[in-house]
């Protein structure tokens, strides 16, 4: 998990709200490393922390505890201006593609922006690469950019706000649910254009989705998350092939596929993800758990590594059975 | 219950601010308060130095403002308003004489407000768009434009004056004949409502129209609920939260317009009393005026908050 | 579909068009749908944003604007009678009672304001007439029996104290309570976990087993499709362009969209960065439908006939499997499994 060529490190890292004046960790203590170049995935149930984790990576808002690191800096250490500069390498693109824009501005201005921000001031600079990382994402620069996002599809907006992070030439870019507002279609197209845009500009990316099916298409490897913490860990095609978690299982068991026709197993998972204000004892999925025993309510499990590259917070790990 | 609590901390402040301000106002106000007390009507003459030196004391009037505002509200937390400066009648007991007339007023230009508005309102964002609505538009910014003393007067006029139905003036005691005493507030609060129900009707109209887009307007539909039910039953309360708002925010329009309404009508209402005292500067009768007009602004405003937790559960929640 | 040949089936669309009159023109949102649904039975309709298989739903049971924006032609023949037809009267004895509809998002389809008891019972003592305490005794049955704990407590509560699997379950319970013969389901999942979602499926599948209900489930997902209906209608710009048993239509599409649509969604069984079939291009503009087939702008197949003359459904030799495409795809097995 320490990768020695980390580009980011998350340590320890939790993060709490109040709600009606009782604090509570939306996440709490989460490590892990992203490599350069690679695609992490962060899959789970809506509450489950996996938004705030990005959110708290962009320092927006910063962790309550514990330490993100990127490119060697502790985020947590700088100020404000040295935090201003690190945001340029460190973008961030939302589920809303069409709220996410500013409905009054031009794409061309809104795509240049960041460039205002950073000081430059060749207007014609600016223009030109604003064209250049259009056209990387598929927009048209001559018909688009004196347009207004209104102007435009859920899909195309969507790329517009793509292209607004890349035009820093990010080093790393939080993709937090970005394809979850669109039609399968349109979807297919931004994931395709999300994979394209990592290879030509060196991208790595943390892609944040409650779609299974999706997180295992884009990412090397994925991390399951439940109620705040990881549950699970391991390169993509792994966790598909042998979930060790039962709650990865449970997961994976629920998306209705085409090769399940008229299937009738009931579904897979019972109950809904209880309440961060209170968590359970010990294993925080057991409420859940088709396989839950004492233990699990009586001693929280550890996050392991069961083989090369594979964690699992289980006492009880499924592939120790199997294989 | 901590909302209640936390929205009445709000309130002391705000209470505060208003009688000082008044305090300070009144102060400024030109001419001399010995002046205006001392001098006959008739022949003009203001008194000898001594007396109104005398009186000058008496009253207070020597002591800077501070003191005297310090030295009022003293008074005023025993329940000690003063005493008028032209009658010596204690101020506490004008304004318990006065304040039963012109509540009674308030309420009722109120309810006739609101008993116009929300069928008005509901029926036209219902009809959105339509030309029923547009006209009924173009009517309520007709009526808005209307001063109240103009509307006062053309009822007075129609009801009074050319069919005789409702006397133009003045005031009967409810103890004495409560229909005589509705009969003479019908025209006054009319007269206020009228001028009061086109905003409310507006902001209803408004709410109404962005509340029936809500899908649970649709789900009520798919029950196979009559329009009426859907209108009154599940988007009336959602939709009325601006229009409560609103209720609160305009009593002090409506105060002005009781003001205007009891000296066009002759009632002897607070506000008949205020202009009264203006006139003969009664300083400490206006101050005790405006502070009861201070609670009631602070009282509606208070009302109003705790309706928005009785309206939709969710706002209690939330404090 | 198995019971083709019963005279009247429970609901059937004849040739029906929703246009809406906006100030930019009129959009063709629903445009010449025709189907049949027998009683007991799940059709599946399936589409993208804009389809038209939400407004197609509102349609069928009525509840679009009428403020004369809208515009019908067509007829919705419910147990032989055309609803279109039918005075405003009439036609809420039928919402509520024969049909009733669960919406997608389960957030804004409670009304904030009431509590969860009173919008069951309302359906209850409005529409059934029965006496409010009996209502209550029924609520807290009905509450039950979509898998809430504690029925009798929840009578008192708000929406916002439940979470949004728990307001479905409500919205499907509201649903319910007028025993209807047609259940509208309205993308019932799309705002829900996935955990939840089949929760909410299965419970929908197993009401209608129960009450032998029909119930057209309007998804946006192919393997909802897959795993919960009977039958299947595949919309495209407000048109239906394929429709079958469901098991047909996964393993031998014949309009290329409903294969574009397969293969554009990232499946489980496949490796990680395997390139997704995306479909290029948008909808057309439903201001400004093309003359020709819809889809042929963004079609790998379209040749020039497709964008001069628009396809009827039609069918190979078997009748039950209906589709729009002048050079449908040949059969072959779409899912090896």
């Amino acid at each position: 998990m320490n990768a020695l060529n980390a580009l980011l490190s998350i340590e320890d890292m939790t993060v709490e709200y109040t709600n009606q004046g009782q604090r509570f960790a939306a996440i709490s203590d989460i490590t892990i490393d992203i490599a350069e170049g690679e695609t992490l995935g962060l899959v789970g149930e809506s509450g489950c922390g996996k938004s705030t984790t990005g959110r708290a990576i962009i320092q927006l808002p910063a962790p309550t505890m514990g330490k993100v690191t990127f490119e060697g800096r502790d985020l947590s250490e700088l100020n404000h201006e040295e935090m201003r500069q690190v945001r340029r390498r460190l973008q961030i693109i939302f589920q809303d593609p069409v709220s996410s824009l500013n409905p009054r501005r031009k794409v061309k201005d809104i795509v240049a922006e960041p460039l205002v921000i950073a000081g430059m001031k060749d207007a014609a600079e600016r223009e030109r690469r604003v064209r250049e990382v259009l056209e990387a994402v598929g927009v048209d620069p001559d018909t688009a950019m004196d347009r207004r996002p209104h102007q435009f599809s859920g899909g195309q907006c969507q790329r517009i706000c793509v292209a607004r992070a890349l035009i820093m030439e990010p080093k790393l870019i939080v993709c937090d649910e970005p394809v979850s507002a669109l039609d399968v279609s349109v979807q297919a197209q931004i994931l395709n254009l999300l994979e394209d845009m990592k290879e030509r500009y060196g991208l790595t990316l943390l892609f944040i989705s409650h779609d299974l099916a999706v997180v295992k298409n884009i990412s090397d490897r994925v991390a399951v998350m439940y109620l705040g913490k990881f549950c699970e860990l391991a390169d993509s095609a792994r966790i598909y092939e042998a979930p060790a978690h039962p709650y990865t299982a449970g997961l994976m068991a629920t998306i209705p596929d085409l090769s399940t026709i008229g299937a009738d197993a009931g579904p897979a998972l019972i109950g809904e993800i209880p309440s961060p204000l209170n968590p359970p004892s010990g294993c925080r999925f057991r409420t859940r758990c088709p396989h839950a025993q004492e233990r699990c309510a009586a001693e929280e499990p550890e996050f392991r590594q069961i083989e090369s590259g594979h964690h699992v917070a289980c006492h009880f790990p499924l592939t120790e059975q199997g294989s | 219950m901590a909302y209640l609590r936390l929205k009445t901390l709000h309130l002391i402040p705000v209470f505060f601010l208003v009688t000082f301000a008044s305090f300070m106002m009144l102060d400024l106000l030109p001419g001399d308060t010995v002046d205006a007390i001392l001098s006959d009507a008739d022949t003009g003459e203001i008194g000898s130095m001594e007396a109104r030196e005398a009186l000058r004391k008496e009253l207070n009037l020597d002591k800077p403002l501070i003191v005297r505002y310090a030295l009022w509200l003293g008074n005023m937390v025993q329940g000690d308003l003063g005493r008028s400066y032209v009658t010596t009648q204690p101020v506490t007991e004008a304004l318990v004489q006065r304040i039963p007339v012109s509540l009674e007023l308030m309420i009722m230009s109120q309810i006739l407000a609101i008993a116009m508005a929300i069928p008005i309102g509901i029926y036209s964002g219902y009809h959105g768009g339509s030309t029923v609505d547009r006209g009924i538009s173009a009517f309520a910014f007709g009526v808005l434009s209307i001063p109240v003393f103009v509307a006062g007067t053309v009822y007075i006029w129609i009801f009074a004056i050319e069919l005789g139905w409702l006397p133009s003036s003045g005031h009967t005691d409810f103890s004495e004949d409560p229909w005589g005493n509705i009969k003479g507030f019908i025209l006054p609060a009319l007269t206020l409502a009228t001028i009061e129900f086109p905003i409310l009707m507006r902001v209803l109209r408004v709410d109404v129209i962005s509340t029936l887009q809500e899908d649970y307007i649709a789900l009520a539909k798919s029950k196979g609920m009559t329009t009426w039910y859907i209108l009154f039953h599940h988007a009336l309360r959602p939709s009325s939260f601006t229009f409560v708002t609103l209720l609160g925010l305009q009593i002090g329009q409506l105060i002005t317009g009781t003001v205007v309404i009891e000296t066009l009508f002759s009632i002897p209402g607070v506000g008949k009393l205020l202009i009264d005292s203006v006139d003969t500067r009664d300083e400490i009768m206006v101050q005790g005026v405006i502070t009861f007009i201070a609670i009631v602004y602070v009282v509606v405003n208070l009302l109003v908050d705790l309706l928005y937790a009785v309206l939709d559960p969710r706002v209690a929640r939330r404090a | 579909m198995a019971s083709e040949t019963s005279a009247s089936p429970l609901l059937e669309v004849v040739d029906l068009y929703t246009h809406f009159d906006t100030p930019r023109g009129v959009a063709h949102a629903v445009d010449g749908v025709s189907f049949r649904l027998e009683r007991g039975r799940t059709l599946g309709i399936v589409g993208e944003s804009g389809s038209g298989k939400s407004v197609l739903s509102r349609t069928i049971i009525d509840i679009l604007a009428k403020d004369g924006s809208v515009l019908n032609q067509g007829e919705v023949r419910f147990e032989g009678r055309d609803l279109m037809a039918l005075p405003e009267k009439d036609m809420r004895d039928i919402r509520g009672r024969e049909i009733a509809m669960v919406f997608q998002d389960p957030m804004s389809s409670l009304n904030p304001v009431k509590k969860i008891g009173k919008q069951i019972t309302e359906v209850l003592v409005k529409r059934l007439g029965m006496p409010g305490a009996e209502a209550k005794r029924r609520a807290v049955e009905l509450i039950e029996s979509v898998g809430i704990p504690d029925a009798a407590q929840q009578l008192d509560r708000f929406p916002m104290h439940l979470s949004g699997g728990m307001r479905q379950r409500v919205a499907i319970a509201i649903a319910l309570a007028g025993e209807p013969k047609l259940l509208i389901a309205d993308e019932p999942t799309t705002a829900l976990d996935v955990t939840i979602q089949a929760q909410i499926l299965d419970l929908l599948r197993r009401q209608q087993a129960e009450r032998n209900m029909a119930v057209i489930l309007i998804t946006h997902d192919l393997g909802i499709v897959a795993q919960y209906t009977d039958d299947v209608a595949v919309m495209y710009a407000g048109q239906i362009v394929e429709s079958c048993s469901t098991e047909e239509l996964i393993r031998r599409p014949r309009m290329p969209y409903t294969e574009a649509l397969m293969n554009s969604a990232p499946n489980l069984a496949d490796p990680p960065h395997t390139r997704l079939d995306a479909i290029p291009g948008l909808p057309p503009n439903l201001l400004r439908v093309p003359r020709g087939c819809r889809f042929a702008e963004r079609c790998p197949y379209a040749a020039e006939k497709c964008s001069a003359e628009m396809p009827a459904l039609t069918d190979d030799d078997d009748p039950s499997h209906i589709y729009a495409c002048w050079y449908p795809l040949e059969v072959k097995e779409a899912v090896s499994a």
